[in-house]
């Protein structure tokens, strides 16, 4: 009986500290994102399907652990330096802001950032192949995708000849984002229209006389002074009747008529797949960049009811989501 | 001794005597002796004397043909007796006898025949003095009084005080039962008090039967008296108290209600006689009246089923004149509270003119209706609908109807009492309360850590507060919603603007015009007169009636939101065409009647923008863009399909379910007398048939002029105010501000909680419950309805459409469908209900028609066929709203 017991209790001590020790060795990865809006849920959706995909069990094989700065972007770098405390195994960024902090914490902990832009443009790599340091991750360079979007756009109004730009022109960047849309628009056959405005009051003010300017839809190009009146330009774009085409599903959501661009969650999923690398062995440094493996069409069927456009049947199959 | 002479002369019937005439009398009486006892003479002897008492009593005992006995009189000294007999010939109508040792005069027949032929005038003296006596029944009755309380005194003194105590205390009863006497007065050996009375050579008892005693009601009289004396008016008062919850305990009604009554509580009583009027109706209607006039006129005129009761048992007693009389009374009392009301007054109005054709019935029908709209106008004007909702509430679980739906009512009864402590009980309430502070502590000041910024923490902690309040109804609705308003105002959570922003919104205008144009269309009489109409159209037999009452319902409702207003003025029409019909009420028939027009009247509410209440709310909560795109026709285009669908189920389901039990009398003069009572359209009537007219139109016709619905209703409504067709009394009353006040702030938490990336947080918290439906339109419909079906079980249906809209229309862009729809969900599926509780409207209906309209457990058997008519309708209409492109 004594046998019994001692061996007993012996097993389970076994079985208990063999459990602890395999949640011990479990990879712990640190996720880091400014806010959790759309984009943010969809890549952390992405990595943790992905992560199940890949045969891991959350919390028992691996441990995520987000930190959600909740907007304040001064609150990055001290989640940042908690998770690098806590001795993660590698640190998912979303966004330029997220990844810098990550890089500014640690430069020994892999780093795989998910970027919608041009990451080398920015800064946060060397070169797509090798990307240097303790950086890797996947890349949307959204502004590649100028060609198509202007194409989808093409197919949706038959009848384009001319879009509206606009972009902050106290920007060098801007100034060459229009550049790189007027050239690709000519490609198209199609005329880019300049609005280079350099305040919010003047882009609300150029936006409400847009009706009496010749063009036939806005083409968004990513600029911050942009976004920042993102509703505003929407509302009034659609009181105008103008067809709108955006860079991401978030502006499609807001009431942009379409958007073409990454999706976050097959980016996220991309991004778990490199943490798998990391986890099991790979330094980040030898990991090429990415870029998004796929991209999406987002089309708003009820803004372009509104303002008069019928979505026919192939674009409208073309399109991987119909907000209805 | 006073000398025999002047004794004689002191009687009445000797005053008017000369002392010769008196002394000839005299001289013909021979004076005779009883013992205490003694039978004088029996009824039904010859009478062949005439008595008069010279010292001593006796008693005066009727007996009944059944054997039994009553002691009617008991006379002493001076008093006389026999003259009767002789003045008619008849046999002796009582028997006498001595109940002490007694001595009279005895006149024989002779003698007095003989008397009155030498001395006629004596004939005239002795009839003038029966007249006086006869007039003087007080003086008599209290000589006579005196002779027996003594009697009584000597029995009661001679009693041990055990005895005393019982028979003092069972002064009290009406009659004794030995059965339960006992139990009655908590008296061990009270059976034996009573033989040993009934042994009692003086009869102050009489045996009604085997086991029923009664007291002589002088001696019932002197131990009351005794009872005050010894024991004290309070004491009085309890064992009355006591009594009467020990009758109402055994059953026995009209007992309770007089203790109950005699003990001077008289709102119990009242309660008890309303809960027993149908027993007390069919076989004690006299006294239902009796004791409806002996309670306080505040009490009738405050209750209105006591009114409805004193009516019925006037008119049961073929007093259908002064059952009108009443009601007239009644609303007379109340005209204050109630004025402006048209309806009511065009009830009473109908009500006159049906009385002066005789036609009391109908009358009688009208005028209570006119009293119930009274009374819950001023319910709903003191904004206590909760009151009355307790009320049903409470009734519809303490009385389970039928024995057909025991199952049903114990539902009912179980889920009644569940849901009245979840909503307004006291205890609950603070539960609420603390519950609600307690959360929003946690999440305002421990700010955890679950995936929102601080402001977006904090607006969940108010809105949670918000909502448990609501719930629990911890506070007025309007009152919590200005609460949050304020939190989010004066902590900077949220701008002034956006917070009340909602009451410079287009869908609070659109409710404050349409509610304003229900409120016409209500008031002046116009919807009634369609339904009248819509009646007449369709033939007289059940099944087209069942359809013409879901097509009057689908077609009223269009312009009048207000769910319980329509409910109001429509129920006590189907009860008069269910009486028509020829059916009881309530009865299968009836109830199939009903059925068939709540489907418009509340089922249906989805069909139009303008349907109900919740459907304007949803509307505000969708996005703005999704509001412009859905105008008033499209989201009837929309609505239409699954709308018609649930109609066909659902009317094929009434007229398979409540066949009625006969043929129906086919009879059109209900209709037909109310129509005629009508007469052409008013002026007022006019003006809001041309203001529903212009306001259909500019709604169907937005796309062309561009006005926005919203400001058609606002002018629609403006037209009304400015004619005068609502006036001032009518807007303040007809118009459900307390929705609006509600609504105003409700409206802005779409943009509040996008503000704090709230509805996202939310996605994130749903979607894994929702993911593996949301690639299946079909069962995602049916999770989302089933989850609609759970909520409403505890939230009011405004509460679950508001509830589930802020949290589920987000899902819209992953599913891949128009917010519009998920919405048409939660607003259908918030339609069902299973148990009464859950349906305020209906409830309303219920009372209105004091329980004569339908049977709840009848009515509860249609509602499986109404969860599963929804699920059936939105999966048959996928297909359609793909076609429009609210899907994919």
């Amino acid at each position: 009986m004594k046998f019994l017991a001692r061996n007993g209790i012996a097993m389970i001590l076994l079985i208990a500290s063999a459990v602890v020790d395999a949640q011990t060795q479990a990879p712990r990865v640190g996720i880091l994102v400014t806010e959790i809006s759309r984009s943010e849920s969809q890549v952390i959706k992405g990595i943790g399907d992905e992560i199940k995909k890949l045969g891991y069990r959350v919390r028992k094989t691996i441990f995520l652990e987000t930190r959600n700065a909740k907007g304040d972007r001064g609150g990055l770098q001290p989640a940042a330096i908690e998770l690098v405390a806590k001795k993660v195994d590698a640190l998912v960024t979303f966004g330029t802001s997220a990844t810098l902090a990550a890089r500014a914490a640690t430069r020994d902990i892999p780093i795989v950032f998910v970027h919608p832009a041009d990451p080398i443009s920015l800064g946060l790599v060397a070169a797509m192949e090798k990307p240097g340091g303790n950086v890797t991750g996947v890349a949307g360079f959204s502004e590649e995708m100028t060609e198509q979007r202007l194409e989808k756009l093409k197919k949706i109004i038959s009848k384009l000849q001319r879009v509206h730009v606009f972009y902050d022109a106290k920007k060098e960047s801007g100034q060459e984002n229009f550049t790189y849309v007027e050239t690709i628009a000519a490609k198209l056959g199609l005329q880019a229209v300049r609005h280079g405005i350099k305040t919010a009051e003047e882009l609300k003010v150029t936006v409400q006389n847009l009706k009496n300017v010749a063009g036939d839809a806005l083409f968004h190009v990513a600029d911050d002074l942009v976004e920042g009146e993102a509703d505003f330009v929407l509302e009034t774009a659609r009181k105008n009747k103008l067809p709108t085409m955006f860079t991401d599903e978030t502006w499609s959501i807001k009431g942009a008529m379409a958007a073409y661009g990454p999706s976050y969650y097959e980016m996220g999923r991309q991004a778990a797949r490199l943490v798998h690398m990391i986890v099991t062995g790979r330094k980040a440094e030898t990991i090429p960049i990415q870029r998004a493996a796929k991209f999406d069409l987002i089309l708003n069927y009820r803004t372009a009811n509104l303002i008069g456009v019928t979505l026919n049947q192939d674009i409208l199959r073309e399109a991987d989501k119909v907000i209805r | 001794m006073e000398p025999v002479a002047d004794t004689i002369r002191t009687i009445p019937i000797f005053s008017g005597l000369s002392r010769e005439d008196t002394a000839k009398v005299l001289g013909k009486m021979e004076e005779t002796s009883f013992a205490a006892g003694t039978t004088i003479f029996s009824q039904g002897d010859q009478g062949d004397a005439f008595y008069l008492i010279q010292s001593g009593a006796v008693q005066v005992m009727l007996e009944s043909g059944a054997g039994k006995s009553e002691v009617v009189a008991v006379l002493g000294a001076k008093d006389w007796f026999g003259e009767m007999a002789l003045l008619t010939g008849e046999p002796r109508s009582a028997t006498i006898f001595a109940v002490k040792p007694t001595t009279l005069w005895r006149l024989s027949r002779e003698a007095w025949d003989d008397l009155i032929d030498k001395h006629p005038t004596w004939l005239l003296q002795f009839c003038a003095t029966l007249s006086k006596r006869l007039s003087h029944l007080d003086r008599q009755y209290s000589t006579g009084r005196e002779a027996f309380n003594s009697l009584a005194g000597e029995f009661y003194s001679s009693r041990p005080p055990e005895q005393q105590q019982f028979f003092r205390r069972a002064g009290l009863l009406s009659d004794i039962d030995s059965s339960t006497v006992e139990r009655l007065l908590g008296a061990a050996g009270a059976n034996s008090y009573l033989e040993d009375l009934e042994k009692n050579r003086f009869r102050l008892v009489r045996r009604l039967d085997a086991t029923k005693y009664e007291l002589h009601s002088y001696f019932k009289d002197f131990l009351r008296e005794k009872l005050l004396e010894v024991e004290g008016k309070e004491a009085k008062l309890q064992l009355d108290r006591q009594i009467g919850a020990e009758y109402a305990a055994l059953g026995d009604w009209r007992q309770a209600i007089y203790h109950l009554l005699e003990a001077g509580d008289s709102p119990k009583a009242a309660e008890l006689l309303i809960a027993q009027q149908e027993p007390l109706l069919s076989g004690a209607v006299g006294f239902v009246k009796a004791t409806i006039d002996s309670l306080p006129r505040e009490q009738l005129y405050s209750d209105p089923r006591l009114v409805h009761l004193q009516a019925t048992a006037l008119a049961q007693l073929g007093d259908a004149a002064g059952a009108v009389r009443i009601y007239k009374e009644v609303l007379s009392q109340r005209s204050r509270e109630i004025a402006g009301a048209e309806a009511i007054t065009r009830h009473i109005r109908m009500a006159e003119t049906l009385a002066r054709r005789k036609e009391f019935a109908q009358a009688l029908s009208c005028l209570r209706s006119a009293l119930d709209m009274a009374g819950h106008e001023s319910v709903i004007s003191s904004g206590e609908v909760s009151r009355l909702y307790l009320d049903e509430n409470h009734q519809a679980a303490t009385n389970p109807v039928g024995a057909a739906g025991v199952v049903g009512s114990l539902f009912s009864y179980l889920l009644g009492k569940y849901s009245g402590s979840v909503k307004i009980g006291s205890v609950s309430k603070w539960f609420g309360a603390i519950l609600g502070l307690g959360l929003w502590g946690y999440l305002w000041f421990g700010k955890p850590d679950i995936g929102l910024d601080d402001s977006g923490t904090k607006l969940l902690g108010l809105l949670s507060l918000t909502l448990i309040y609501w719930v629990f109804w911890v506070l007025p609705d309007y009152g919590v919603a200005f609460i949050f308003a304020l939190g989010l105002i004066l902590t900077g959570l949220a701008s002034r603007e956006t917070v009340l922003g909602g009451f410079a919104s287009t869908t609070w205008f659109m409710t404050l015009g349409v509610l304003g144009l229900g409120a016409a269309i209500t008031g002046s009489g116009l919807f009634y007169r369609l339904s009248l109409h819509l009646v007449r159209f369709f033939p007289l037999s059940f099944y087209w009636q069942v359809v013409g009452m879901g097509l009057m319902g689908v077609v009223v409702m269009a312009l009048i939101p207000q769910q319980t207003a329509r409910t109001v003025v429509i129920s006590q029409m189907l009860v008069n065409l269910s009486e028509s019909l020829g059916y009881k009420t309530p009865s299968r028939a009836s109830t199939g009647l009903f059925a068939a027009s709540f489907l418009g009247l509340g089922q249906l509410g989805f069909l139009f923008l303008t349907g109900s209440t919740t459907s304007l709310i949803a509307w505000g909560l969708l996005p703005a863009d999704v509001r412009s795109q859905l105008t008033w026709g499209y989201w009837f285009l929309a609505a239409l399909p699954p709308t018609l669908i649930v109609l066909v189920i659902v009317l094929a389901a009434i007229v398979l379910i409540f066949r009625p039990e006969s043929e129906p009398k086919i009879s059109y003069k209900m209709v037909q007398t109310q129509l005629e009572i009508l007469g052409p359209l008013s002026a007022k009537e006019w003006i809001s048939l041309g203001v529903l007219c212009f306001t259909v139109t500019g709604w169907l016709t937005v796309s062309y002029h561009g006005i926005d619905g919203a400001w058609i209703a606002l002018i629609a409504f403006c037209v009304l105010v400015n004619t005068g067709v609502l006036g001032w009394q009518n807007l303040k009353r007809a118009i459900d501000w307390e929705l609006l006040l509600y609504m105003g702030v409700t409206l802005s938490i779409p943009t509040l909680l996008t503000q704090a990336r709230i509805d996202q947080w939310l996605v994130e918290l749903i979607t894994p419950a929702i993911e593996p439906f949301m690639n299946h339109p079909a069962w995602f419909f049916v999770v989302i309805a089933l989850l609609t079906y759970a909520l409403k079980l505890f939230f009011t249906s405004f509460l679950t459409v508001v509830t589930l809209s802020v949290a589920l229309v987000p899902l819209s862009v992953d599913v891949g469908m128009s917010p519009w729809i998920i919405a048409m969900i939660i607003l259908m599926a918030s339609e069902v209900w299973f148990f009464p509780f859950q349906v305020d409207w209906h409830t309303m209906a219920y009372s209105t028609t004091e329980k004569k309209g339908f049977s709840y457990p009848l009515m509860c058997r249609l509602n499986p066929i109404y969860a599963l008519a929804y699920i059936t309708a939105l999966i048959a209409a996928i297909p359609y709203w793909r076609y429009l492109g609210l899907m994919g």
